[in-house]
């Protein structure tokens, strides 16, 4: 099959007409267009015929695999350098984009290539129905990650470490306060105790970030643990809302719930989602007295309400409020501390635990966050 | 009196640790390394080892895996101590009684001790 006078999207070249009408000009202009973008975007692009033959790709195909049109061109590509695109779950996956039309992303391959050695590939794939010839065709976009996922790596042992690190001196500071109040009480020392309890409310803050801080790099590594077991929705619920419940002084909190949900997973992580959830409501309402929290049962699925009465979120930061580091920041709001990753966090380990979350709220009608988490299914029960 | 024997290399968590089991009422022996355990006399055993997972220059792991492999010393329950955040996991496989989180709640610290020598008490171990 001869590859050149093929036309594929942006690639084919037309003949110069002496007087070109409007239309033409303007077809020619985006066929430039195309074929700069083609050439000039920092991605490898490979066009596919039907057969997975390869008819075309971009410089930067070239650039990156260090080789040449000829060693290209015409040829499989599961044959190209030595077969490190001759993967049984890629195959399948090219194979399945034409006849249904069924794109892929992300597809990861890790492997030693000739020339430029080992590297970390992430592919995409999209079919492209050339309509004026019937013809259809594969483009391929192939993205060298292997720089930034070492850098990435960097920075996870680098926050592991640090967090290492930030632990030590604090173990020793939560450790003498700890004895400091518990010999001030001895002591009958009321006012004194009231500064250590403070300190002591602090560094418990402290350790939450750099809690924090590290199971995002975990959750970043694939490194994040469950430690799973059936256990009853209302009553870590029950439990969390005590002990926040002490840490606050204007709120109360109002549990509404049948017992005995199960749920199997992790009770800790899910505590940590609850906490982080009722933390947010107190933050976010300083004007309110309450925060009122519902359990549902709905069909398999266990549905957590926890609702404030306070500042609430534009709809425009509804859907964002999920993404890491992301913070509502707003001219005509007072500006909150914190990192912008506790709700990443908690949407995370409820995602991992089959769940979701979602938001209502108005501006200055307070917010209402829902965890929608799976029952415990019966030969999980305890 | 119980005794309690902790191994631990940062100074001040030894001394936290000291403070608040004597406070609690326990006979405590601090080492940094934890070497003497390999020559000690059966009479001189502790009733509970607190072990840092990471000690100076010797690795808290490998002396857990020893003292749970000596007829003398495998039934000693053992509590592993680590502000590094794979370390639970690894204390479980090791097969030691317990595990604390660094930084902690003196209730909680307090609470595992008196929890494993009771166990270790009621055993008649």
């Amino acid at each position: 099959m001869s590859t050149s006078d093929q036309p594929i999207v942006g690639i084919s070249v037309e003949r110069r007409e002496e007087t070109p009408a409007p239309i033409d000009v303007i077809l020619r202009d985006m066929q430039e267009l195309t074929e700069g973008i083609v050439e000039t975007v920092r991605h490898s692009l490979v066009v596919l015929d039907g057969e997975m033959r390869i008819i075309k790709a971009n410089n930067y195909f070239y650039e990156t695999f260090k080789v040449f049109p000829r060693e290209t061109e015409g040829l499989f590509i599961y044959e190209l350098g030595n077969g490190q695109w001759n993967i049984p779950r890629l195959k399948e996956l090219l194979e399945r984009i034409l006849p249904a039309n069924n794109p892929f992303d992300n597809f990861e391959v890790e492997h030693d290539f000739p020339h430029i050695g080992r590297r970390i590939m992430l592919l995409n794939a999209r079919e492209i129905h050339l309509r004026g010839t019937r013809l259809k065709r594969i483009l391929l976009a192939i993205e060298d990650i292997t720089e930034q996922r070492e850098n990435e790596r960097r920075k996870d042992d680098f926050i592991v470490m640090a967090s290492h690190e930030l632990r030590t001196p604090v173990t020793s500071i939560k450790g003498f306060t700890q004895i400091l109040q518990h010999r001030l009480q001895k002591q009958g020392d009321q006012s004194s105790l009231h500064f250590l309890i403070k300190i002591d409310s602090q560094l418990t803050r402290l350790m939450r970030l750099i809690k924090d801080m590290l199971d995002l790099s975990r959750i970043q590594t694939g490194t994040f643990p469950l430690e799973e077991q059936t256990f009853d929705l209302y009553e870590l619920l029950h439990e969390t809302i005590q002990a926040i419940q002490g840490s606050l002084t204007q709120h109360t909190i109002l549990l509404d719930a049948p017992r005995h949900l199960p749920i199997y997973g992790d009770r800790g992580r899910l505590e940590q989602v609850f906490v982080n959830l009722l933390t947010n409501a107190a933050k976010f309402s300083p004007g309110a007295d309450r925060i009122l929290v519902h359990i549902l049962q709905d069909g398999d699925s266990a549905i957590v309400s926890v609702q404030d009465f306070g500042i609430g979120i534009a709809e425009a930061h509804q859907e964002r409020i999920f993404e890491r580091f992301y913070q509502v920041s707003d001219t005509t709001q007072k500006p909150f501390s914190g990192l912008g990753i506790g709700l990443y966090l908690a949407n995370e380990i409820v995602k991992r635990h089959n769940g979701h979350m979602a938001v209502q709220s108005r501006p200055d009608q307070g917010a209402t966050f829902f965890v929608i988490l799976p029952l415990a299914r019966e030969k999980e029960h305890l | 009196m119980k005794k309690i024997l902790i191994v631990e290399d940062e100074p001040d968590i030894v001394e936290i640790m000291q403070v608040m089991l004597e406070d609690a009422g326990y006979l405590i022996e601090t080492s940094n390394q934890g070497n003497e355990l390999q020559q000690l006399d059966a009479h001189l055993l502790p009733d509970l080892i607190i072990l840092d997972v990471l000690i100076y220059g010797k690795d808290g792991r490998e002396l857990a895996r020893y003292l749970k492999s000596q007829p003398q010393t495998m039934h000693i329950p053992i509590l592993m101590v680590s502000a590094h955040p794979m370390a639970k996991a690894e204390a479980e496989a090791l097969g030691v009684e317990d595990f604390l989180d660094k930084p902690f709640e003196m209730e909680d610290f307090l609470s595992k001790v008196a929890y494993h020598l009771q166990e270790n008490g009621a055993t008649g171990a």
